[in-house]
């Protein structure tokens, strides 16, 4: 019997095991014909990924735990001025309307929101400013809508034009299979905002001149 | 095989019942043992209570239209302002107030503002009076709970822990203009609260 463990583990010994009765080359038969099946109604066929929907500025999108609205931009350097990393020249600070619909508080996920159009430091923001008094505003309470900016640091904000693009992505609520705990996790991009720019920022959250 | 080796199948059955059997007894002892988690203590207006690791006594609410921050500014809201006015100490050792939440009929569950107010230290023998800033949406008003826990715990928490639960009244029709100005929390004297 040892001899024959190198033939059986072959390639043609494997190929000889699997034809040697006729259920197994039946079995194997109805596989290759059921391959054939699908491949001839195209179900091996790429899907086309779905075109991303276009969002205007002012509507409301549901992100999952909370709704979004997004307004316009602005870019300073006079905002959060102790905030701002060394490296970084100015922020590209978003104003969009946040709320929560959950029944509990909640902190802003920053992996809802991704921007393009600048030329970032760090891929995520980790700012929400309160346009009301410069607040932090990261944590949302249940129905109170806030007014925001979210924070991007960024270098040369010359070359910033007169649009960024916002990418909304939505997180989804799941239920741990371990632990039998809900949670949020990132799904998919479901839309895309042109920021139109507007740099009349809200003067609540100037900073003074040092 | 050899003579008087038990057949396969009865191994395979007899560990299918050892493994069931054993999930069921455990199961069993599950349901006997006592309730795992939180234990809510109820508390009544303006009556010490005992939450370890907090003795407090709660005296009322208010609602008001804005309030002053710490350097005197109004702060806005497209809310309310709820201050609810309590005197505490503790049952151990110096520490915070933990976590204060405000729980509306929908179940809808309010933290303490961090817009702008600090909170302070008391010990078991020092009672403290302060007041807590809630912002919440209008339709909130009404029949309120507080929920009082521990520092960083919440309704999903394991630990067999008590936290208190208070019933509080606060009328959407009694909501004062304001600013209401939050007064620094004070030492009381012995016997106060």
């Amino acid at each position: 019997m040892a001899n024959d463990v190198g033939a059986l583990v072959s390639v043609p010994g494997i190929a000889r095991w699997f034809v040697r009765t006729w259920p197994r080359r039946i079995a194997i038969a109805m596989v290759v014909v059921l391959l054939l099946v699908i491949a001839a109604v195209g179900g091996f066929a790429r899907v086309p990924p779905e075109p991303v929907r276009q969002v205007a500025a002012g509507e409301v999108v549901d992100l999952g735990p909370y709704t979004v609205s997004v307004e316009s931009f602005f870019v300073s350097d006079q905002v959060d001025v102790y905030g701002l990393p060394e490296e970084a020249d100015a922020w590209i600070g978003v104003v969009m309307e946040l709320e929560n619909t959950q029944l509990d508080g909640l902190f802003v996920d920053y992996q809802n929101f991704t921007l393009d159009g600048a030329q970032l430091v760090e891929a995520r923001s980790t700012t929400v400013l309160l346009l009301a008094d410069d607040s932090r505003a990261s944590f949302l309470s249940p129905n109170l809508p806030v007014r925001v900016a979210m924070l991007w640091s960024v270098v040369d904000p010359d070359t910033i034009g007169d649009e960024v693009r916002l990418s909304l992505i939505e997180t989804y609520e799941d239920t741990s299979f371990l632990f039998e705990e809900t949670s949020w996790y990132v799904g998919d991009r479901i839309g895309v905002v042109e920021v139109p720019r507007d740099d009349d920022i809200p003067p609540a959250i100037v900073d003074e001149e040092p | 095989m050899t003579g008087g080796r038990v057949p396969r199948w009865v191994v395979t059955v007899v560990m299918l019942a050892v493994l069931v059997g054993a999930g069921l007894g455990v199961n069993a002892l599950a349901v006997q043992a006592p309730p795992n988690g939180p234990a809510g203590v109820r508390m009544s207006l303006g009556v010490d209570a005992v939450v370890h690791p907090l003795q407090l006594n709660v005296s009322g609410a208010r609602a008001y239209e804005t309030v002053l921050s710490e350097d005197d500014v109004p702060l806005e809201t497209v809310g309310v302002w709820v201050l609810v006015d309590l005197s505490y100490a503790t049952t151990d050792r110096p520490r915070g107030p933990g976590d204060f939440i405000l729980v509306d009929e929908r179940g809808r569950r309010y933290a303490i503002t961090s817009r702008d107010f600090d909170t302070w230290q008391a010990s078991p023998d020092l009672w403290v009076r302060g007041t807590l800033v809630f912002e919440v949406p209008l339709d909130a008003l009404g029949d309120l709970t507080l929920e009082s826990w521990a520092s960083g715990e919440g309704p999903p928490s394991d630990t067999p822990l008590p936290y208190g639960v208070l019933d509080l009244s606060v009328d959407p029709g009694a909501i004062e203009p304001g600013p209401a100005v939050i007064s620094e929390p004070e030492l009381l004297p012995a016997g106060q609260r």
